[in-house]
């Protein structure tokens, strides 16, 4: 889900890396590279070979199937993430 | 940077083969632009342990190059759990069917070195049984995966009753015995469908592959114990029984409804069931016989001493017997339901539809199984009376329950005496069948083997000039694989029945072998030879200090009881011998080839035949002890494999018989052995026309009989310029591999035939050609328009067969 979120804009393989690690998300490259082509596989990414610095790249963004698919997890994940923190919470006060 | 290189190389090998090329770029494209941006931040080049740590991050190859797959399983998590219990079972039966029927095996002192062989053979056993229940529970998981059995369902149907309608009936009710046995044999509770489906599917297996495959119903005994004929008869009803038990127990587990998979099963198993009774009701009690030496090993129960193959022989008629009540009451049962379910409808044509087909099957399969004697007797009135093929046939039949002669016919034409089961025949080429016995026997006793090489045993002088013999063995000899030619080269095939072959001398044999070249193919190349068995029968009888006649007497005839049986006529035989007579039924002279009696010489009579047959079942006798060692040894040969003597047919209506035939100036033979029902046919006629078909249509009743024949035409011989014949000498090829070659031998002119002599062609015109021996076999030339020849047509009662000439 954090990767599909990253992808809105388009990265490719290293940067997206970097971007997440930023965000605090550590995965490493023996994950993330499977992980895009599943998703590839799967029609929620579209992705190019292009140039950009004299280096070849496969740059990766969301597919349209890609955008509705993120948009229902984050509501799902919301509405998990809202009933975790009643329990967690409840727990706490009792 | 080599690191890098090293790392994609590896990763490549395990990559999906269409993504390769672009992951590996992708990846590398990455790691290159890692190491280049913490080189810019350091401001130095990395170390080689820097860059192990860039690369390292990407995951061990495998592992790595594993996530670009997708998951797969061979069994996956649904079907496990079944494959595991099932095979727990399965092989826990074997271990234990083994166990007791190895501690029975070795109470027996002799058995020790058989048992270890079974045991051997265990491990494939087990082995087997793993791998097909693997690829079984793969099947059912890749089913299960694709079809949506699994997503459709209702609680509501999961433990509903069987409607007692579509229940069909159980005709061996194996699930509720085998729940009982595996509830005991393992501690499990069977509560549900589910559990008995496995319990049925591991036992019916279990059952059904050990009928194939004996050594998992006897373990190490199977070297000595296998499945009777009564057995063979009834696996295919167990198939079918099993199927049907089988397909009405998935459908109620995964609850289909579909209406004809209950008529089937509802009406096929009482069919089969009515059938099984049948069959259990007319056996001779024959479930399982001996298929190595018999032991001695008596059983006692209850003051009551039994030998072991009979104790074991009713134990299972028991649970047949058993097993056929348990049917006959379900049979009461379901046609009572029936009844009364239709009574309201008012539908009655069904049951005696059924009871008309199942009687109609019955009696077909009753039909089809032997030919009764008045069918075997008109066949012989139709070939003596009819046709004119012969003057007397006897016909001899031997099953386990006894012996049939059927006889037709006279001892000669214009003798008033009838044929019978003592009459006296040259029996030909049946004498190979002696031969190889009495090799087999040598063997058995250690006295030679079977691989030795025959220079061993001819003279020292012969052998140290017979140099191109040393790769030639015995078993090549009795296999027609030496590379011998059918006669050796002094006797000319249009010689048979001459003075040359009366007069032909064992040392003249000696000359022959000592200037023969063997083929580089020996032992491979089946060839039929009367040298071959010939020689086998002089090695054998000079490695015994004794003569060929002499052995067979001693070693075969004498110990089996047989009278009549010898190359000498003796005085208490001759008044019993019948007259020869040729295809045109002339009088035909007598075989005469004293150096190669081995080959064809021998006498016998349908008695002594049948004697043999019977001795061959029965491991206690010189024949039945010599019958492995006979079928050990078995090379390739058109049609067929040529074991020790016997030839064995390949697939086909005759598959799995065992026979040879035999024919001479004046006689024709034939012997066929069926080892799975224990029948030997024999039958003898004295005539020169072959009698071949009908012992195997009367062992087989499904191999028919030659086209009925007219009597054989006369045809006179015309002079012809004898280099004529020139113009038709060359190879013909009738396809398949196989050349006639067309030969001009001084005023002759000779057709070769793979498999047979030579043959003499005699001129009928300029074109067309006869066989003295047999005037039914011509051959014609085809001449094109330019008088060239181009092909020829070989006539014979068995086929005509046209072959192109080799340009």
């Amino acid at each position: 889900m954090a990767v599909m979120a990253q992808l809105r804009t388009e990265h490719y393989g290293y940067t997206l890396k970097k971007e997440l690690a930023g965000r605090g998300v550590e995965i490493d490259e023996g994950t993330l590279y499977p992980l895009l082509r599943r998703l590839e596989s799967q029609g929620l990414l579209l992705s190019e070979w292009r140039e950009e610095d004299k280096r070849n790249k496969r740059f990766y963004r969301l597919s349209a199937d890609g955008k509705r698919v993120l948009k229902d997890l984050l509501a799902e994940w919301h509405s998990l993430n809202a009933s975790v923190t009643r329990i967690v919470g409840n727990r706490s006060a009792a | 940077m080599e690191l890098l290189d090293r790392y994609v190389r590896v990763l490549r090998l395990f990559l999906p083969r269409r993504q390769r090329d672009d992951i590996v770029r992708e990846i590398s494209e990455e790691i290159h632009e890692q190491i280049l941006d913490k080189e810019m931040t350091l401001g130095r080049r990395l170390t080689v342990d820097e860059q192990a740590d860039v690369v390292g991050g990407h995951g061990h190859p495998l592992v790595t190059a594993a996530r670009y797959r997708p998951q797969q399983y061979l069994i996956g998590p649904i079907v496990f759990p079944y494959y595991w219990i099932a095979l727990k079972c399965v092989l826990a039966l074997m271990l234990c069917g083994h166990a007791v029927s190895a501690a029975v095996f070795v109470s027996d002192n002799l058995s020790w070195r058989a048992a270890e062989h079974a045991l051997e053979g265990m491990a494939q056993n087990v082995f087997a049984v793993v791998a097909w229940f693997t690829i079984l529970a793969a099947v059912a998981d890749r089913w299960l995966a694709r079809s949506k059995v699994l997503q459709r369902w209702d609680p509501r149907t999961l433990m509903q009753p069987v409607p007692a309608g579509s229940q069909a009936p159980r005709l061996l009710d194996v699930s509720r015995y085998s729940s009982t046995i595996v509830k005991t044999a393992t501690g499990f509770e069977s509560p549900s469908t589910t559990f008995g489906l496995i319990a049925a599917v591991v036992l019916s297996g279990w059952w059904l592959l050990a009928l194939r495959y004996p050594v998992l119903m006897f373990g190490p005994a199977a070297a000595r114990l296998d499945w009777g004929p009564d057995m063979h008869r009834l696996y295919p009803l167990l198939v079918v029984t099993t199927a049907v038990f089988l397909t009405e127990r998935v459908a109620r587990v995964l609850w289909l409804r579909q209406r004809w998979l209950f008529l089937v099963t509802g009406w096929l198993g009482p069919l089969v069931g009515a059938l099984f009774v049948l069959k259990v009701a007319s056996s001779e009690h024959q479930w399982v016989v001996w298929a190595g030496p018999a032991m001695s090993g008596m059983v006692a129960i209850g003051g009551l001493t039994l030998p072991l193959l009979d104790f074991v022989n009713r134990v299972f008629g028991v649970a047949f017997g058993f097993a056929a009540v348990v049917t006959v009451l379900s049979l009461v049962r379901r046609g009572y339901q029936w009844v009364s379910s239709k009574r309201d409808r008012g539908v009655h044509s069904a049951p005696a539809l059924c009871l008309l087909l199942l009687s109609g099957i019955t009696g077909s399969i009753a039909h089809a199984q032997s030919l009764d004697e008045a069918a075997i007797r008109r066949i012989l009135e139709e070939r003596i009376d009819t046709t004119k093929q012969s003057v007397g046939i006897v016909v001899g039949i031997v099953t386990p329950q006894g012996r049939r002669v059927i006889r037709h016919g006279r001892f000669a034409i214009g003798d008033s005496r009838e044929v019978g089961p003592d009459t006296v025949f040259e029996i030909g080429s049946v004498t190979k069948i002696f031969t190889a016995m009495l090799l087999a026997d040598m063997t058995r006793r250690g006295e030679v083997s079977v691989t030795d090489p025959i220079v061993r045993f001819l003279p020292p002088d012969v052998a140290a000039r017979a140099q191109g013999l040393k790769t030639i063995t015995l078993a090549d000899l009795a296999t027609h694989t030496a590379g011998f030619p059918f006669w050796p080269s002094a006797i000319p095939a249009t010689a048979e029945g001459t003075a040359q072959m009366a007069s032909y001398s064992v040392d003249q044999l000696y000359q022959f072998l000592s200037t023969f070249e063997a083929p580089p193919d020996v032992g491979r190349r089946w060839m039929y030879s009367n040298t071959d068995v010939g020689l086998l029968g002089v090695l054998l009888a000079r490695h015994a200090g004794s003569t060929y006649e002499a052995l067979i007497e001693s070693r075969i005839t004498r110990p089996l009881g047989m009278t009549s049986t010898a190359v000498a006529i003796a005085p208490a035989m001759q008044p019993h011998l019948a007259a020869g007579h040729t295809a045109e039924l002339k009088p035909a002279g007598a075989w005469n080839v004293p150096a190669l009696t081995a080959g064809g010489s021998l006498h016998s009579t349908v008695n002594d035949l049948l004697a043999v047959l019977a001795a061959a079942g029965d491991p206690t006798t010189v024949a039945g002890a010599a019958m492995p060692g006979m079928l050990a040894i078995r090379r390739q040969a058109p049609g067929f494999q040529q074991a020790l003597g016997w030839m064995i047919l390949a697939a086909g209506p005759g598959e799995g018989l065992l026979l040879h035939d035999g024919n001479t100036l004046g006689f024709a033979s034939s012997m066929v052995y069926d080892p799975v029902s224990r029948t030997g046919v024999v039958v003898l006629s004295n005539s020169a026309t072959s009698v071949s078909d009908i012992a195997r249509h009367i062992a087989r009743p499904a191999m028919p009989l030659a086209a009925p024949l007219l009597p054989a035409p006369r045809k006179t011989e015309i002079a012809i310029e004898p280099a004529l014949f020139d113009a038709y000498a060359g190879a013909y090829e009738p396809g398949a591999g196989a050349v006639f070659t067309v030969t001009r031998e001084g005023d002759a002119l000779m057709i070769q035939i793979p498999g047979i002599p030579k043959l003499r062609l005699r001129p009928e015109s300029t074109r067309d050609f006869f066989v003295a021996e047999n005037t039914r076999v011509t051959v014609t030339f085809n001449v094109d328009a330019a008088g060239r020849v181009t092909g020829l047509l070989l006539k014979a009662p068995t086929g005509n067969v046209p072959a192109v000439r080799r340009p």
